[in-house]
């Protein structure tokens, strides 16, 4: 019976997949290797079916909003230990990218997925918050409010919310400069900003979650994160 | 569904439609499995820090790269997918 294209393709694949730990290490190994990355990528052109957000927006748009992908990676092990589970979240009043204050005690009632995170337009931070974006649907059902804070000003904030679409709260820890970073116990006084730490904190305003991320481009487990909660909102 | 079991990789692979290949720190890795989860489209993890033999797959389909996310949809190779790329080869490949 003759094959169709894709049960050919899916055929080749898999035999190209056997073969690799066959062959020893050498120049033609890892030109073969290349040589299938490459036509990966241009199979990745073909298959491309929506549009392009670039042809939406402007040129000048697209290089701001992806400037994060070739922004220099933030490296280097957790310096802070942060605050405790079962402690009391210290209460704070920060401004918002619109210059609101929001204040942590008057959010009691919901449970707080408060995210310290290093500094707006770099790379993991970029990803971070927009894998918390697109969950927003899911931490309203654990009765979750997300709130990013970093040392930036609110002007970052609210330019950096713009490019990515960012629509929960980014508050600034910016004067005094990490106040509430330090306050929680997450500022690295080597780099001047936070580590990447997360905390959730419970309806009674008590921190129920705690976590400082060993290495500073590790983002928390987000199916961790959502065990947390469901196991916070079943208590 | 967690990592496939190290005792039969390549025939219970064989068998699932999507694999993502990455590690459980990666935001990008967390997006895609998350936007498979949302989608309903079943689908497997291999953690390429704890598991070797999937980190020798992405390296040899990368060019010596260990590129996470790397998607494996059937036949296809998603290198650090957008989600519009992972979207358009779910419909390709009649997933969704």
């Amino acid at each position: 019976m003759a094959m169709t294209p894709e049960d050919r393709m899916a055929e080749l694949t898999q035999r190209f997949g056997q073969l690799e730990p066959e062959l020893e290490a050498s120049p033609e190994k890892e030109a073969l290797s290349i040589l299938h990355a490459m036509i990966q990528e241009v199979r990745r052109d073909l298959l491309k079916g929506s549009e392009i957000s670039a042809q939406e927006t402007s040129r000048a748009f697209e290089k701001v909003a992806n400037l994060y992908k070739s922004a220099p990676g933030m490296e280097g092990p957790a310096e802070n230990p942060g605050l405790a589970v079962g402690s009391q979240a210290p209460d704070f009043t920060l401004l918002d990218a619109n210059a609101n204050q929001v204040t942590l005690s008057d959010l009691r009632g919901k449970n707080v997925v408060l995210v310290f995170y290093p500094l707006d337009w770099s790379p993991a931070c970029s990803d971070q918050l927009s894998l918390y974006q697109s969950e927003l649907d899911d931490f309203a059902k654990h009765d979750a409010q997300v709130i990013g804070i970093s040392v930036d000003s609110l002007y970052s904030h609210g330019a950096w919310a713009a490019v990515r679409d960012i629509t929960f709260p980014l508050l600034a820890d910016f004067n005094p400069h990490g106040e509430i970073s330090r306050l929680y116990k997450v500022m690295r006084q080597t780099d001047g900003f936070s580590e990447r730490a997360l905390y959730i904190i419970d309806r009674q305003g008590i921190i129920r979650y705690s976590h400082v991320s060993p290495l500073i481009h590790y983002i928390p487990d987000i199916y961790e994160l959502f065990e947390q909660l469901e196991s916070i909102n079943q208590a | 569904m967690e990592n496939v079991p190290k005792d039969k990789p390549q025939e219970e692979e064989a068998s699932q439609a999507v694999v993502v290949f990455g590690t459980r720190w990666c935001a990008a890795t967390q997006y895609v499995r998350r936007y498979l989860d949302r989608n309903d489209v079943a689908h497997s993890f291999r953690d390429i820090d704890r598991d070797k033999e999937a980190a020798d797959k992405v390296r040899w389909w990368t060019g010596g790269y260990l590129s996470h996310p790397t998607v494996k949809i059937h036949s296809d190779i998603l290198v650090e997918p957008l989600s519009n790329e992972i979207q358009a080869a779910l419909e390709k490949n009649n997933l969704v």
